[in-house]
């Protein structure tokens, strides 16, 4: 029996030795690299999503004009990154340098995973030569805990083919959330059974394309301005709601039904089973790839009831580790700001999978070819009325506690008033129990 | 068996097999057809089962779009050393579990219940920590070394197995003189040729399609394995449906090749080999 | 059993080995996470039972609790009965059972990446294959996983796991099955007892080991029940009603989402418990019906 207990008590000792040893070590992911000069740098490079051109051609054009500095690049499916790197995290062995949702940058700042690159930015950048989404992951505090992989706004894209069948006028800039439903409803067409053939707009319930922009057009917010108070309980939220769901319920938005049996949001208005669509930047390359021959454009999201224009924008941003070397925070930072020099964001521009944050790249796109022809909704509209969703360190708790109820809410399960109210709470229990 | 049973009857159990074969298989073939559609059909109301015109090209565009032959390779050096672990060790210590008598064997009867309790969420991490004090990290050895420690589902149906045989076996065989680790290999390995095919089969398709090891222990590309693919292409924006499906079918169609030949062992036991009780 | 107790500890070495190198550890740290609060960043901090209470208190953790134990109830007897019906019938000398031993199977190695997508368009209210047969022999179509009953959802979702399970169960049954001497059969049978008496009385005890072990893995499935959810409802973030989550989800959501590995573990252990306790229970009436020879 006391034997026993004395391999027992062994065994838990080792464990907790093992365990302290792990956590306690702080050194570096990454060593400097060992060859003759001393001075080569060895930094280690997250990618999530896969090596894809642009980030394959930037990377091989670094590396090019950096040969002090060895990149080892790191990769994971998108989805699936975020289990390796909360891994990597914990046991100290993340790379020095990755990318992924500006809104969990935020909470890496706020656990110290991140380093802050305020003083980096303030030292080499020119602010003025790029747009605010520049500081998409700065916080009220004024630390700046990322910088953007790209931006992806939103934009009003139509489906002209449909629009001219029904002789209804193309939508401009100047529209507002009110002309989208009047135009909506006048571009549903039902077959002789009663069922929908073309919708006028499709009735997204995620964030991006779907509660977040109703809720700021109704003259609503979603959060406060210091991003610490929920506003669901603000009746403009609790209207902007309700238009989405009376678009639904009255048939001239596309439920979420309808969504699934045509493959998604963005094949449903490919294949023209919708004629409006709130299109994030990024999905214009499948536009293209997949539905070559839709006769599409966008123009700027409408405006709001109270005129102004909110242009909701993901991005993903960079980060540099915390406990990475200073050698390594420095060469890292070379790469960002290679990153979002003229070179780079001329081959992110050209590659149309997100907006670079460059003025000069931005320019660019004006001469592009792509569809659509009409870039500058994107452009001028991130401009203009570029917004965050709301982020902060806790974004992904409360969204996710929002979306759930919302989903509801689309569906008619529960009212818009009772869910706002039932989301607030739950907002605001989360934004309390962070401070 | 010795009476037929009723036409009647007969004609029922075909029918209602047939229905279940068809609903059972209903997915996959769609996978299939799906595979080989082109866009514009993917989307079509309702949808069309035989895909009209059929697009092969799908197969070449994914394809090419991954490195399949490498991935290949690796999933089958890791699956192949998995299963030679996982029979082994799984039918060894089963044995020891399922025919002697001694102080722990409750408790490393309970211990290999319990760790097929616990939730991989939570002892994810530490067991990284276990690898990297290893010095182990983006290496096979954290996918393939577990498996020659017998894992608890195997060892739970070799166990299983072995108890359902009749006991006098053993008795025989020691009376003929065999020592327990010659009875073991000479004796019972043969007769549960049923059982360590279907283990074989679970084996294979849980480490063909292990996502989660290969993720976390794994850094070089150079070193995935096939379903890495699969996730790759399921989070790349420019994929559709029809191109995932494809690759879909690629990462399954060698699973269903083993079923095919392990099948043939697992419904040849004792009662073919002659061996009675 | 045997005496011979060393030959027991000669066998089962590796799997002590096993059990001492990479469980004892990972049970060791999780045990202790479970009292602190750790963002897998900074070091723990010991909060005490504060995670335990909170989670024992959490009503949306004792949905998930729900929810699993109603999956478990109609996965579990469901896969089991009607894999059992399926490796009978299979085993007995019919035409094309190759054939329909891979139909069966084909499920298994169908990934829900394909047998999602397909499972919820079944279950579309409005275009689904389930309401259209409904509708057109006069049934009110129903809603499968949006219904306002959490209990349908949870139904709907249990089925399709019994169809991506049940060839699992088959297979290991079928193994069973082998064990089932022909010459026992064959003499019962001269001895006039029908096929139902050879069935309950003969083959059904000797296979009974390993239905048994069916039920039990079945349920420590059915209680960890993970990718089926993610399959019917898309990905955590798109926003799982909490009327439809499951512990497992929770768990991970909270540990990899969130950063909250203190209230995750403690979760993890909870339901650790909870299965233990069921599995225990399964066993004790284990010796009424299960027959080792």
């Amino acid at each position: 029996m006391k034997n026993k207990a004395k391999v027992v008590m062994m065994m838990s000792l080792s464990a907790v030795l093992l365990s302290a040893c792990t956590l306690s070590n702080s050194g570096s992911g990454s060593a400097p690299g060992g060859s003759g000069d001393g001075e080569t740098v060895r930094i280690t490079l997250g990618l999530p999503g896969g090596y894809d051109v642009t980030n394959k051609e930037i990377i091989d054009g670094f590396i090019a004009a950096h040969p002090n500095i060895e990149v080892d690049i790191q990769e994971a499916p998108w989805g699936d990154f975020t289990n390796r790197i909360a891994t990597q995290i914990a046991g100290n062995t993340m790379p020095d340098l990755w990318f992924q949702e500006n809104a969990v940058i935020l909470g890496y700042g706020q656990r110290g995973v991140a380093e802050d690159l305020a003083p980096y930015i303030e030292r080499d950048l020119t602010t003025d030569d790029y747009i605010d989404t520049l500081f998409a992951a700065q916080t009220p505090e004024g630390q700046v805990w990322g910088v953007p992989h790209g931006a992806n706004p939103i934009a009003l894209a139509y489906n002209k083919t449909i629009f001219e069948e029904g002789g209804v006028a193309l939508p401009t800039d100047e529209w507002t959330f009110e002309n989208l439903i009047e135009a909506a409803k006048q571009l549903t067409q039902t077959d002789a059974n009663g069922n929908t053939e073309v919708f006028g707009f499709i009735g997204s319930s995620s964030i991006t394309q779907g509660w977040f922009p109703w809720i700021k057009q109704a003259g609503g917010m979603v959060l406060d301005e210091t991003l610490t108070e929920s506003r669901f309980d603000d009746p403009n939220t609790i209207a902007g709601l309700q238009q989405l769901r009376d678009g639904i319920a009255d048939g001239y938005f596309m439920d979420g039904d309808s969504i699934t049996a045509y493959g998604g949001e963005l094949p449903a208005f490919g294949s023209g089973k919708s004629a409006m669509f709130f299109l994030q930047y990024s999905t214009q390359v499948t536009m293209n790839n997949d539905f070559p021959d839709t006769d599409w454009d966008v123009v700027k999201i409408p405006r709001s009831v109270d005129g102004e224009r909110y242009v909701p924008t993901v991005s993903n941003s960079w980060l540099i580790s915390s406990r990475a070397s200073q050698e390594a925070k420095d060469a890292s930072w070379e790469f960002l700001k290679y990153y979002l020099g003229d070179e780079a964001q001329a081959i992110l521009a050209e590659s149309g999978s997100a907006l670079p944050v460059k003025q000069s790249a931005l320019a660019l796109l004006e001469d592009s070819q792509t569809k659509p022809a009409n870039k500058l909704a994107f452009t001028d509209g991130i401009a203009e009325g570029g917004v965050t969703l709301d982020e902060n360190a806790s974004w992904n708790e409360w969204r996710i506690a929002v979306q759930q109820i919302v989903n509801e809410i689309v569906k008619g399960n529960v009212t818009p008033e009772a869910g706002a109210l039932d989301i607030h709470k739950r907002v605001q229990d989360i934004l309390d129990s962070q401070s | 068996m010795t009476e037929k049973p009723t036409l009647l009857k007969q004609v029922i159990v075909y029918t209602l097999l047939t229905i279940g074969a068809f609903m059972m298989a209903f997915p996959f073939v769609w996978m299939l057809s799906t595979s080989l559609k082109t866009l514009g059909a993917v989307s079509q109301l309702p949808p069309q089962l035989i895909p009209n015109p059929v697009q092969w090209a799908n197969y070449e565009t994914v394809w090419n779009r991954v490195d399949f032959g490498r991935y290949t390779f690796n999933s089958v050096l890791i699956v192949t050393i998995d299963l030679i672990g996982t029979l082994v060790s799984c039918a060894f210590v089963a044995f020891g579990l399922a025919m002697f008598n001694f102080k722990l064997r409750k408790v490393l009867y309970l211990a290999m219940l319990a760790t097929l309790m616990l939730p991989f969420q939570v002892t994810l991490i530490p067991s990284y920590f276990i690898w990297k004090s290893f010095g182990m990290l983006n290496s096979y050895y954290p996918l393939l070394i577990p498996s020659f420690l017998g894992g608890a589902f195997g060892i739970f149906l070799m166990h299983q197995f072995f108890k359902s045989l009749p006991r006098e076996l053993y008795e025989a065989a020691v009376i003929d003189g065999c020592n327990p680790l010659g009875i073991f290999w000479k004796i019972y390995m043969p007769l549960c040729r049923p059982a360590l095919s279907a283990l074989g089969v679970f084996t294979f398709i849980g480490a063909w399609n292990n996502t989660v090891g290969p993720l976390i222990y794994l850094q070089d590309r150079e070193l995935y394995t096939l379903p890495l693919a699969l996730l790759y292409l399921k989070s790349d924006t420019q994929i559709n449906t029809a191109l995932l499906m494809a690759a879909a079918v690629i990462v399954t169609l060698p699973v269903v090749a083993v079923y095919l030949v392990a099948q043939k062992q697992f419904v040849q036991g004792i009662a073919s080999t002659g061996l009675k009780g | 059993m045997h005496k011979q107790g060393y030959w027991g500890y000669i066998f089962t070495l590796p799997f002590i080995v096993n059990l001492l190198v990479f469980v004892l550890f990972p049970i060791v740290f999780s045990a202790y996470i479970a009292f602190t609060q750790w963002d897998l960043f900074n070091a723990p901090r010991w909060v005490g039972l504060d995670n335990w209470i909170q989670t024992l208190t959490d009503p949306p953790f004792w949905i998930s609790i729900r929810n699993v134990m109603v999956f478990s109830l109609i996965f579990v007897p469901l896969q089991t009965v009607f894999a059992f019906i399926i490796a009978y019938l299979l085993n007995q000398s019919i035409r094309g059972k190759s054939l329909f031993r891979l139909f069966y199977f084909m499920p298994v190695v169908t990934p829900w990446i394909a047998g999602g997508i397909l499972w919820v368009w079944l279950y579309n209210y409005r275009f689904g294959l389930i309401n259209w047969t409904l509708d057109s022999i006069g049934i009110t179509p129903i809603h499968w996983l949006d219904n306002k009953h959490w209990w349908v959802v949870i139904a709907s979702v249990a089925i399709a796991n019994v169809w991506k399970g049940i060839g699992s169960s088959m297979i290991l049954l079928l193994a069973g099955m082998q064990n089932v001497p022909k010459e026992m059969l064959e003499a019962a049978a001269i001895d006039g007892a029908s096929r139902w008496v050879r069935l309950t009385r003969i083959i059904f005890p000797l296979v009974s080991p390993m239905v048994y072990m069916v039920m039990i893995l079945s349920t420590i499935a059915s209680f960890q029940a993970f990718d089926v959810f993610l399959g019917m409802f898309g990905s955590i973030t798109a926003g799982i009603p909490e009327q439809h989550m499951v512990t497992n989800l929770i768990i991970y959501r909270d540990a990899f989402l969130f950063f909250k590995m203190g209230p995750a573990s403690a979760m993890a252990w909870l339901l650790f418990v909870i299965i233990l306790s069921i599995t225990l229970f399964q066993r004790y009436f284990e010796k009424r019906w299960v027959h080792y020879d």
